[in-house]
């Protein structure tokens, strides 16, 4: 059915490729009933249109002066850091957080934390909607995406209207992670962000590099809360509600960050992703390690089990605390735009800038950056060539 | 559900909405740093949580047009949630109480 798997797909050749399987689907019976009117995903068609990729949309800003950006591959090794299990403190939790690191199952794509039910990713269509809530079915009226070839596919298959409907219905099913000592949970930062308005927000964002955190554009750059951010405060491995003492590896205030013309400009959703650079004496990624990134190609997004992990302001914790705990979950990449990954991973609030990766091997690969969250499909910003090159720029310059 | 009654052009973009307001206690105090967020919505939206300012205050604004479930979340108190209904153009005030 599909081609063979490219490392290095531009979008042009993902739209063959795509249009190479929906010549095979052809003889798919047609869809009898329609679950979504025309008019519904005229609009969503009419948006994405609208939004039609631009090269200057992808020109990088920044809230201060920036270098040349150099040619990037296509997939960045992660590091683990210089210093598996440094933390502050009395060095306590450091032989869990060594035995957490030890070598992962080099088949799983999936990490390991105590509490999650696996077979979840296995689980039909029927069983996913036995178990969900019938009141919480929506119809894909309000998915955002309206991408030809998306919806080509859709008509041609019309057994995905009901996946799409099954998408984040059902229990919460994230599980908290314990021990955020250990890679990667670590490099996963707790952001509590500052607008110029003076309004305060929380987020999440990743290490990518010594001094580059990634997260949404919409964390860096608020539109309606007077552009730029004022200050991000970062906490890596922030594992609780005080933000001092719950904070193993301290935590830094920045106020330089970047993002592209494409959401800080035009505010297009698809361009939702930027990055805080970390003072030189706080370079967090040096020591707990950062992670790797990569622009599949459909083939390599579509149907795959990813990880999100990120720091929901509600926490389920039976204490009731509002923030400051990591949570993580896993699932299967639903549908995959020119631009968007989108999948039915519970996330909450304060989830924005979550890294959405992929474990090939033992090694973590961000996919994608989590940016929005809708009872229709939770998605996130995809990472395509410009993406790409993009963060490996605003990596290579703070070192 | 709360139906929109704020102004018109108060802070809201032309295509989206926005919802403001206060949470307090039962006896009408102020709670800072209430985490504040986008609990259910069909529409696409930030996953974003806001905090409560010094006067208990709060904004959520470039939302699409829709129906949302708005949830309100404290260390030591109940969460609570309301539905509330967001129009373009304009600013929908919803005030949260939360007793002990």
């Amino acid at each position: 059915m599909a081609t063979k798997e490219k490392k290095t797909t531009t979008r042009e050749e993902s739209q063959e490729q795509s249009t190479g399987m929906l010549s095979e689907l052809a003889e798919e019976p047609e869809l009898e009933e329609e679950v979504y009117s025309a008019e519904a995903f005229t609009e969503y068609a009419e948006r994405e249109t609208e939004e039609a990729d631009d090269v200057e949309d992808h020109a990088p800003v920044s809230s201060a002066e920036t270098s040349e950006v150099e040619e990037t591959a296509d997939v960045e090794a992660p590091s683990v850091g210089e210093n598996g299990s440094l933390a502050k403190g009395d060095g306590a939790g450091h032989e869990e957080a060594e035995r957490m690191e030890a070598e992962p199952d080099l088949e799983s794509e999936l990490e390991i934390l105590e509490g999650f039910d696996p077979s979840i990713l296995e689980m039909t269509e029927a069983d996913l909607m036995e178990r969900a809530d019938e009141s919480q079915l929506l119809d894909a009226y309000h998915l955002e995406f309206g991408d030809p070839v998306v919806n080509e596919l859709l008509r041609q298959r019309p057994e995905l209207y009901r996946s799409m409907q099954e998408v984040i219905i059902g229990k919460d099913d994230r599980v908290r992670v314990g021990n955020t000592r250990a890679y990667p949970w670590r490099c996963i930062c707790q952001l509590t962000i500052e607008l110029k308005t003076g309004q305060m927000a929380v987020g999440t964002g990743w290490l990518v590099g010594p001094r580059t955190v990634i997260t949404a554009g919409h964390c860096v750059y608020m539109h309606d809360y007077g552009g730029w951010a004022k200050r991000v405060t970062v906490r890596p491995g922030r594992n609780g509600a005080n933000a001092s003492s719950d904070a193993p590896f301290g935590s830094a205030v920045s106020s330089r960050f970047h993002s592209v013309k494409g959401w800080t400009q035009n505010k297009k959703r698809s361009h939702d992703y930027g990055a805080i650079i970390l003072p030189k004496d706080a370079a967090f990624g040096k020591s707990l390690g950062y992670f790797g990134y990569a622009n599949y190609s459909l083939f390599s997004l579509l149907g795959r089990k990813v990880n999100l992990s990120g720091y929901p302001a509600g926490s389920n914790n039976p204490e009731n605390k509002p923030f400051g705990y990591q949570w993580w979950h896993a699932r299967v990449i639903k549908f995959v735009t020119s631009r968007r990954l989108i999948y039915n991973i519970d996330t909450q609030g304060g989830q924005s800038g979550s890294p959405v990766w992929r474990l090939i091997s033992g090694k973590r690969y961000v996919v994608g950056i989590h940016t929005n969250g809708s009872t229709a499909g939770n998605s996130a910003t995809r990472i395509v060539k410009p993406v790409f090159n993009n963060i490996k720029s605003w990596k290579n310059m703070y070192t | 559900m709360e139906t929109p009654s704020g102004s018109p052009t108060s802070g809201a973009g032309e295509d989206t909405g926005a919802i403001e307001g206060t949470v307090t206690t039962a006896e009408g105090q102020p709670i800072t740093e209430a985490s504040v967020m986008v609990a259910r919505s069909a529409r696409p939206h930030r996953d974003l949580a806001f905090l409560t300012n010094a006067q208990g205050r709060y904004r959520l604004g470039d939302l699409l047009p829709g129906e949302y479930e708005i949830r309100v979340e404290t260390a030591d108190r109940p969460p609570q949630a309301k539905t509330v209904q967001v129009e373009a153009g304009r600013v929908t005030q919803l005030d949260f109480s939360l007793p002990d």
